[in-house]
């Protein structure tokens, strides 16, 4: 569904690829991954307010 | 009583019960008018009664709604998968946690290890190669069709393409398709013949494989069946009847669930002109489309066994007496769905159970889709358009797995293998 979001290990489970942040171009993507994943095993979290405050 | 053919004439000649006057106390899920009319009995039970219930094989439940079915999925407590096929005969020396068929007949905790062999030879990475293979073998299917204007895209087409797959990366000669599908139809359709025959035929089966099995050891080979003969559990190799039990559960279950998901979604095609217009002109569909018509017509039903007395809903459920499991009641519930009984074939929601649920979720489904998605498209490649044929009427499949096992299509003009 979403390669550039995840990948699939040798048992066929799937993993986030790097640190799981969501490119705005793939959001729509990464909505449908939740939404039908049959295990309910994928959230989306919002973004942290930056740190730096400004 | 003339014979007409293998298909349907024994089994009712064979079998211990009569035609179902009232599905919600009475039920038969190998009454063939069942999985005729399956979607109209579903949909009166979940307003009536959303869990039927029969004396029939010694005791059996039938849940509708998505919610019942994905409680009892997820109970491995109240419920063992020691026996999925609703039967005369519930495989009396399958015991748990093993079951005659594992994983899928598999009780937690052996259950994740049996399951966690059989991961990788499925998973993405091993599947995906297969798609060129897949692709040129439905291109052969329909080229050997010829010139005829009404082809049968069960017969001629949907089956023969997991068998072909499953045989060969078992390494078993593709010459025993015959026989590999009458070992389907003998587990899955032959339910409700009497014990004696169940056992005969389950007997047949085990010879069979034992005879692959005796030829793997004396010409080893690089295949599935090698990799369960090699592979280890606990530090220790499978026991023969494990080897066995999981070749019996490729073979069963990469069989036909298969062909009749590629028959059910040309059976839609084949009847909404719309549709098929639709996916040629926008190709971006199809993810959508094949995801669609596993929902709408799912063709596994599983089915578990009773663990202990409880209380089910207001329900006495015994021990030792069956629950069917239908995945696709659960996906046509207006309450998990919307518009549920509709098909979409642009629906990008669509969180549906045709692949089972929980831990006995099915392990070949990179496999499946791959078969399904190659299948239908390619048909739809070589023949742009085409539309049921009226000559003869579709036929449908008797039992815990349903598809279309007779489908005249007419093909019209036909595009050259491309």
């Amino acid at each position: 569904l979403a390669p550039e979001l995840f990948d699939v290990d040798d048992f066929g489970q799937a993993i986030v690829v790097g640190d799981g942040t969501v490119p705005e171009e793939l959001a729509d993507k990464a909505r449908l991954a939740v939404a039908n994943c049959p295990e309910f095993a994928i959230s989306v979290l919002d973004a942290e307010p930056d740190a730096s405050g400004a | 009583v003339t014979s007409t053919g293998h298909e349907t004439t024994h089994d009712r000649a064979a079998s211990l019960y009569g035609p179902v006057t009232d599905w919600a106390t009475d039920f038969d899920h190998a009454d063939p008018a069942y999985n005729e009319r399956v979607h109209e009995i579903w949909a009166e039970l979940r307003d009536t009664c959303p869990v039927a219930h029969t004396d029939r094989y010694h005791g059996a439940w039938l849940p509708v709604t998505h919610a019942d079915v994905t409680r009892i999925a997820y109970d491995t407590e109240n419920f063992t998968s020691r026996s999925v096929v609703v039967s005369t005969a519930p495989e009396i020396f399958a015991m748990a946690p093993i079951g005659g068929a594992p994983p899928i007949t598999s009780d937690p905790p052996f259950h994740h290890h049996a399951r966690r062999l059989l991961l990788p030879p499925f998973a993405p990475k091993q599947i995906e190669p297969w798609e060129a293979d897949v692709e040129m073998l439905c291109n052969d299917l329909i080229d050997t069709m010829g010139d005829a204007e009404v082809v049968d895209a069960a017969m001629q087409y949907a089956q023969h393409i997991p068998v072909n797959v499953i045989a060969r990366m078992l390494g078993f000669p593709l010459e025993d398709a015959d026989i590999f599908r009458g070992f389907v139809h003998d587990v899955l359709e032959g339910i409700n013949s009497s014990p004696e025959v169940r056992h005969e035929a389950f007997e047949r089966l085990d010879q069979y494989i034992d005879a692959q099995i005796k030829d793997h050891a004396d010409n080893p080979r690089d295949d599935l069946t090698g990799y369960l003969m090699n592979a280890m559990i606990f530090d220790q190799p499978l026991s023969h009847e494990h080897v066995r039990g999981s070749i019996v559960l490729l073979l069963v279950a990469g069989i036909d669930t298969t062909w009749s998901a590629i028959g059910s979604s040309l059976w839609h095609l084949a009847s909404n002109p719309a549709d098929l217009v639709r996916l040629n002109a926008e190709p971006e569909l199809w993810p959508f489309a094949i995801e669609e018509f596993l929902r709408a017509y799912a063709p596994v039903t599983m089915a578990r066994m009773v663990a202990k007395d409880h209380d089910f809903n207001g329900c006495p459920m015994k021990v030792d007496e069956w629950v069917l499991l239908p995945f696709p009641a659960a996906n046509l519930d207006p309450l998990a769905f919307d518009r549920a009984d509709e098909v979409l074939i642009d629906r990008e929601e669509n969180r549906h159970a045709a692949f089972g649920l929980g831990i006995h979720r099915c392990l070949g489904s990179n496999l499946a889709r791959l078969e399904l998605r190659i299948a239908v498209q390619t048909f739809v490649k070589r023949f742009p358009q085409f539309s049921l044929a009226d000559t003869m009427p579709v036929t449908w499949s008797v039992g815990q797995i349903r598809g279309p096992r007779k489908l005249p299509i007419a093909v019209g003009k036909r595009a050259a293998r491309g």
